[in-house]
């Protein structure tokens, strides 16, 4: 008996241990490669070296590296307040005003089906018309077709939850539908806002397929930096290394955070907070 | 206080009508009970008096203001819902404040509002907490006190007190009571509990169906029911109700025959009702006009304390008594002892319309 639960507790042990190499070594090659001398960059076999900064030292302080990540975050950070601002009212009215019928609430997800290649052809001569080709602004409204749907979605899911008697309440104390929405289900549903502020930011901070295509270069992201390591000398694995090391750390802050509130957002409003 | 008048007021959510026409005058200074069991309506009549939906048809007057079109908030109703509605994110005080702040007033004058509510209800310790730490009896204080600084002309109460245990829930009913002698603001107030309806209410409106079945005093409702539904709505355990027909003697039916004297002009088929509090033992009529006695056996006892509620078979249908414990010797389960029925307060209904024909007043069914 407590030997068969020893060799099971072993055996479970072996296999978390298993998954965790598998999810971490990724992370722990890229981290060696950025630490990598020049001349050992393309040696992929070379476990023990003596760790170097330059590659550090040449993404940040002597390239353009740090301007794509400020473009990153304006880009992110203007995503999230344009869909949170629109996101919100729309996610009000697909939960009480039930627009659309029960159908409406999944049809905005199809936008999210659609490839984004089907959008980006008209995007581009927009933009182009609009001569905002290579700005930042092209790439907060192309972020703006695939990330608003979901955000919107997580909201309905976080609105359902909060009785409907509170914003009645609300309007026999003397408010407007509109004041009861904002002074009372916003406040209410504020972990669900922060919930889909990260979640929108790191979905606007990890695309690379649109900001590839509408900028070329002083707006482009930092996804499209990374790329440009590919070059056709080869690829510069070290700095490479670098820039994927600053991109992917925002993020696993950000998932650390949130994580019990994605669940619950894309549970659709079926767990209580 | 202005009251409140509901003329020719129907609701209809698409096919369904909720509310089939309700002509209802509310007096100043009233508590209104509106009661019924659940889909009646009687929660639709409150929504729409404060607004929260709008009439398919009809007028609402409070005082003299046609209010019909206008948002809930232009009403200057204050209402308590049953899971009492307080806001999370603010303390007590923001709670209670909160339907003041549109008003503009001073914030002396908020404040001096919201200590006196708080000191009414005796709630000022927790004016800094936030609803998650109170407990339920606590909410439901926070609840009402919200509703008494607005100083509103009408109180809605939505069955405030069903999310509460028995006993705080007693309590509660008389605080209200008191709250009410205090303000007198008109008060309308929702139910499914007949005993609440009863205790508190000094008008009832009990309402079947989408419409109003009956109003009148609590005395009124339980002694003269004007219809088996009221009938059989009001009263614990309720009325025993027994199918028959109105002959030249008097009831006859499920092997009862009770004289009713000059009552029985026109034989029809009706419904006797008899209260279980009117089924006495044979030997104690103690002073009471009765029925002659009738064999019974006694199938289950409850006893509640002081009295019992006893169920008894009597030739195929099945009759609910509450003896009183000094009488339960007669009464034990098996035993066959004689009941008599107080005449003076038998219940006669058309089994048609269902509604009440007065025995002494000589009406009988067509």
């Amino acid at each position: 008996m407590s030997a068969g639960r020893a060799i099971g507790a072993a055996l479970r042990g072996l296999a978390l241990a298993l998954a965790l190499l598998l999810v971490t070594f990724p992370f722990f090659w890229i981290l060696l490669t950025s630490l990598k001398p020049p001349e050992l960059v393309a040696r992929a076999d070379v476990w023990l070296f003596a760790p170097s900064v330059a590659n550090w030292r040449d993404v940040l302080f002597g390239s353009s590296v740090p301007r794509y990540i400020g473009n990153s975050v304006l880009v992110g950070l203007a995503t999230v307040a344009i869909t949170l601002a629109v996101g919100c009212p729309a996610a009000y009215a697909f939960s009480r005003f039930r627009v659309g019928g029960g159908a409406g609430r999944f049809a905005i997800l199809a936008a999210e089906m659609m490839p984004p290649a089907v959008l980006i052809v008209p995007f581009f001569l927009l933009m182009y018309r609009l001569a905002l080709i290579d700005t930042v602004w092209a790439v907060v409204a192309a972020h703006l077709t695939f990330i608003t749907p979901v955000v919107v979605w997580f909201l309905i899911g976080f609105i359902d939850e909060v009785p409907r008697e509170l914003e009645q309440q609300a309007m026999v104390d003397g408010y407007t539908q509109f004041q009861a929405f904002y002074k009372v289900i916003l406040p209410v549903i504020r972990p669900g806002l922060a919930a889909s502020a990260i979640f929108a930011f790191v979905l606007s901070w990890n695309d690379m397929f649109y900001a590839l295509i509408l900028t070329g270069g002083a707006a482009k992201t930092l996804p499209v930096a990374i790329a440009g390591y590919w070059t056709f000398r080869g690829i510069e694995m070290g700095k490479m290394a670098v820039a994927i090391l600053i991109s992917i750390v925002p993020v696993l802050i950000a998932s650390f955070f949130v994580q019990k509130h994605l669940v619950k957002g894309l549970g659709g409003g079926a767990v209580k907070f | 206080m202005p009251g409140v008048r509901f003329e020719g007021v129907r609701k209809s959510f698409g096919e369904v009508e909720t509310l089939k026409g309700i002509d209802l005058k509310i007096e100043d200074g009233s508590f209104t009970v509106l009661v019924g069991p659940s889909g009646c309506g009687k929660t639709t009549t409150l929504r729409l008096l404060a607004g929260l939906e709008t009439v398919s048809a009809g007028r609402i007057l409070i005082g003299d203001r046609d209010v019909t079109g206008l948002e809930p908030r232009a009403r200057n109703v204050a209402m308590v819902f049953q899971n009492y509605a307080l806001y999370p994110h603010m303390t007590v005080y923001e709670n209670m404040a909160f339907g003041l702040l549109p008003r503009r007033l001073s914030r002396a004058e908020i404040d001096a509002r919201v200590r006196r509510a708080a000191a009414m209800l005796g709630i000022e310790p927790l004016l800094g907490r936030r609803p998650g730490q109170l407990s339920g009896g606590q909410q439901q204080r926070v609840a009402i006190g919200r509703a008494v600084v607005r100083e509103p002309n009408v109180f809605l109460f939505d069955e405030p007190l069903s999310n509460l245990d028995a006993k705080l829930r007693v309590g509660m009913r008389t605080e209200l009571l008191k709250l009410h002698r205090e303000l007198g603001t008109t008060t309308v107030y929702v139910t499914h509990d007949q005993e609440e309806a009863m205790t508190m209410g000094d008008r009832i409106v009990v309402m079947e169906a989408g419409a109003i079945a009956q109003v009148g005093s609590p005395r009124e409702i339980y002694f003269h029911p004007a219809n088996l539904a009221v009938a059989g709505l009001v009263g614990s355990p309720p009325m025993n109700l027994i199918a028959g027909r109105l002959t030249a003697e008097g009831f006859a039916g499920a092997g009862l025959e009770i004289a009713l004297g000059a009552a029985a002009a026109r034989p029809g088929a009706v419904v006797l009702g008899i209260r279980p509090e009117d089924v006495h033992p044979a030997e104690a009529p103690e002073g009471r006009r009765v029925s002659e006695p009738i064999a019974a056996v006694v199938e289950v006892v409850e006893l509640l304390g002081s009295r019992a509620i006893v169920t008894l078979a009597l030739d195929g249908i099945e009759l609910k008594a509450v003896i009183d414990e000094r009488h339960l010797e007669g009464f034990r389960e098996g035993a066959s002892p004689s009941v008599v029925f107080d005449r003076d307060r038998l219940h006669l209904f058309d089994r048609e319309s269902g509604r009440r024909l007065d025995p002494t007043a000589g009406e009988t069914p067509a």
